[in-house]
């Protein structure tokens, strides 16, 4: 299980980019500091190799 | 790397957050308040931090304890968001605090977060030293290419041909390997990595952290604000990552690859891996080095050779027939001993006679032969500025000098000169001439005129007492002239009982 905490994370795509089986996406929501925030958009798909939570750079995603 | 990553996942344009998403456990190391971090979307710092919380996770080491390090630049600001002790100030001198805090309390792990300006740029010179005395520091280098804070101009990493603020048609010079410098400076670990192999960097940290002695985690990192724009043409941090990938290449790989394929690109991997307890400051402040045995030889002798020989039945406690506070100025020329002679006087009267004591000094580049005056202040109070404006006492040794400083002294203050080297002009307050040169020229060395001059300060002005000068001299003069000066300091006493019998008798 991904979970994104939208308030730190910065919309960079580092996430999207490193997943090796395309969980992440960017959504259409922006958050308070006007930055686009990423989703899990493919939940099921999701093999917790931790890629995307060791890569972000804003300490946004946690991989339960 | 994902190969499918033009394939772009699409979003649900229903979905909404989810309240109950939960913190990632890795920033109970941060300072939660300052969270969101002040890195830019995509920056591959707020990576390198984050590469660095898991190797304080898997090794569950305590970031309270640790002190981390920042100078200036974007990867200088980590610390500020770490909860260890932190030190944050100038550009370029992370290493020259961290070897002061090492020699204070060598049990403290250090980590320096420095960016490749602040490093090798700004600060090349404190690294190839502490990478040349294996200074047990961890030294992680985000090298992001440019000089990213100011606005992205060339660093001295920067590749060939690169674009960037200040060099419009591309860079011209060829770009420091940083990783070969901190190997030929000495450093016993060394390490090249990219933001785009996580596990690789966090294994890097690791092992950096447990090393004892210099340790260097090169991270070469996407800049999308600066680098990127100005040299990739993309502020795309996902576009970026994968450039670096495609640019660097693994040590384990190099033999397998054409020089053209390695051409321009970066290799990665673990270049030099020494294990065990290398040497580094930690031997002089308490290891079994043979120089601390040295060391402590050395005190040992010096406080058997501290009892005084000979005593003298000067009063300890004579009082100066100067008033306080005695403002005196020494001067003479360089390598006559004028600042041994008030490092001595001032000496004495701290360590012996309890009084107050304030040292200034300045002489000209020439180690031999120039200009040289020490200004010394004896007080019985605390003396809270070192700078006088008049002199009660001038002590010349050199004509140059003499003409110098004579209009710093009061009119009525007390001149002594050495009678072969300077010619006084007529004055109003009393001049003393002291053969101290001819004299100590007499004992057997010249060197030992400032001892004569001493010697006649003590008997007649009682600056300092004359058994107090003896004690000093014995501690603080080198063993191989200690017979000498004590016979010279003894030759100036004697001249100045004379001077002091001609004065009785004409009163």
């Amino acid at each position: 299980m991904v979970h994104i905490d939208e308030r730190l994370c910065k919309g960079c795509r580092l996430c999207v980019t490193i997943c090796p089986k395309n969980v992440l996406a960017m959504s259409q929501r922006v958050n308070k500091k006007g930055y686009t925030v990423v989703e899990v958009a493919h939940s099921e798909a999701c093999i917790s190799c931790k890629l995307c939570e060791k890569t972000c750079p804003d300490f946004a995603i946690y991989v339960e | 790397m994902s190969e499918s990553v033009n394939v772009k996942p699409k979003a649900n344009p229903n979905a909404k957050a989810n309240p109950n998403a939960k913190a990632n456990p890795n920033r109970k190391f941060l300072r939660e308040e300052k969270l969101p971090h002040f890195f830019c979307s995509g920056c591959g710092c707020g990576q390198v931090l984050n590469y660095f919380t898991q190797a304080l996770e898997a090794l569950q080491m305590d970031v309270e304890k640790m002190l981390t390090i920042g100078g200036v630049g974007c990867t200088a600001r980590m610390p500020v968001y770490l909860k260890s002790d932190t030190f944050h100030g100038v550009h370029g001198r992370t290493l020259a605090w961290a070897t002061g805090v090492k020699l204070h309390n060598p049990e403290i792990p250090i980590v320096i977060f420095a960016g490749d300006g602040d490093l090798v740029s700004i600060g090349g010179n404190h690294f190839i030293h502490a990478a040349r005395r294996n200074l047990d520091v961890t030294v992680i280098m985000v090298n992001n290419l440019n000089f990213a804070m100011t606005g992205g101009q060339v660093a001295p990493t920067t590749p060939v041909g690169s674009v960037t603020m200040t060099t419009p048609y591309g860079n011209d010079e060829p770009a420091f390997d940083v990783a070969q410098l901190a190997m030929a400076a000495g450093a016993t670990h060394v390490e090249r990595w990219t933001t785009s192999r996580p596990i690789q960097c966090e294994q890097a940290i690791r092992r950096a952290l447990q090393h004892k002695g210099f340790s260097l985690i090169e991270i070469v990192s996407q800049c999308p604000t600066h680098f990127g724009r100005y040299a990739l043409k993309s502020g795309d941090p996902g576009k970026l990552l994968q450039w670096i990938h495609q640019n660097s290449y693994l040590l384990e790989q190099a033999d397998r690859l054409t020089a053209e394929e390695k051409h321009n690109k970066l290799a990665c991997g673990i270049f030099r891996f020494q294990g065990g307890d290398s040497p580094s400051l930690k031997n002089l402040q308490g290891g079994d080095s043979p120089l601390l045995e040295k060391k402590e030889e050395r005190a040992r002798k010096q406080q058997d050779d501290a009892a005084p020989t000979t005593t003298y039945n000067t009063a300890v406690d004579q009082i100066s027939t100067l008033p306080y506070p005695q403002r005196i100025t020494l001067c003479g020329m360089g390598g006559q001993g004028i600042i041994l002679t008030s490092v001595l006087l001032g000496t004495a009267a701290v360590t012996l006679a309890g009084l107050h004591a304030v040292q200034t000094q300045s002489y000209g580049s020439e180690a031999r032969g120039g200009q040289c005056q020490a200004e010394l202040i004896i007080d019985r109070e605390p003396i809270l500025s070192p700078v006088a404006q008049k002199k009660d006492l001038l002590l010349a040794m050199f004509s140059e000098a003499y003409h110098k400083y004579i209009p710093d002294l009061k009119e009525d203050g007390v001149l002594v000169y050495d009678t072969d080297l300077v010619q006084p002009e007529s004055r109003k307050g009393k001049s003393y001439g002291v053969p101290a040169t001819q004299m100590a020229v007499g004992l057997g060395n010249r060197m030992a005129a400032n001892m004569v001059m001493l010697g006649f300060l003590a008997e007649m002005f009682g600056v300092i007492s004359v058994e107090h000068l003896e004690q000093v001299v014995i501690s603080e003069v080198d063993e191989r002239f200690r017979e000498l000066d004590l016979n010279a300091v003894r030759a100036g006493v004697e001249f100045a009982g004379q001077i002091k019998a001609q004065e009785r008798g004409e009163a």
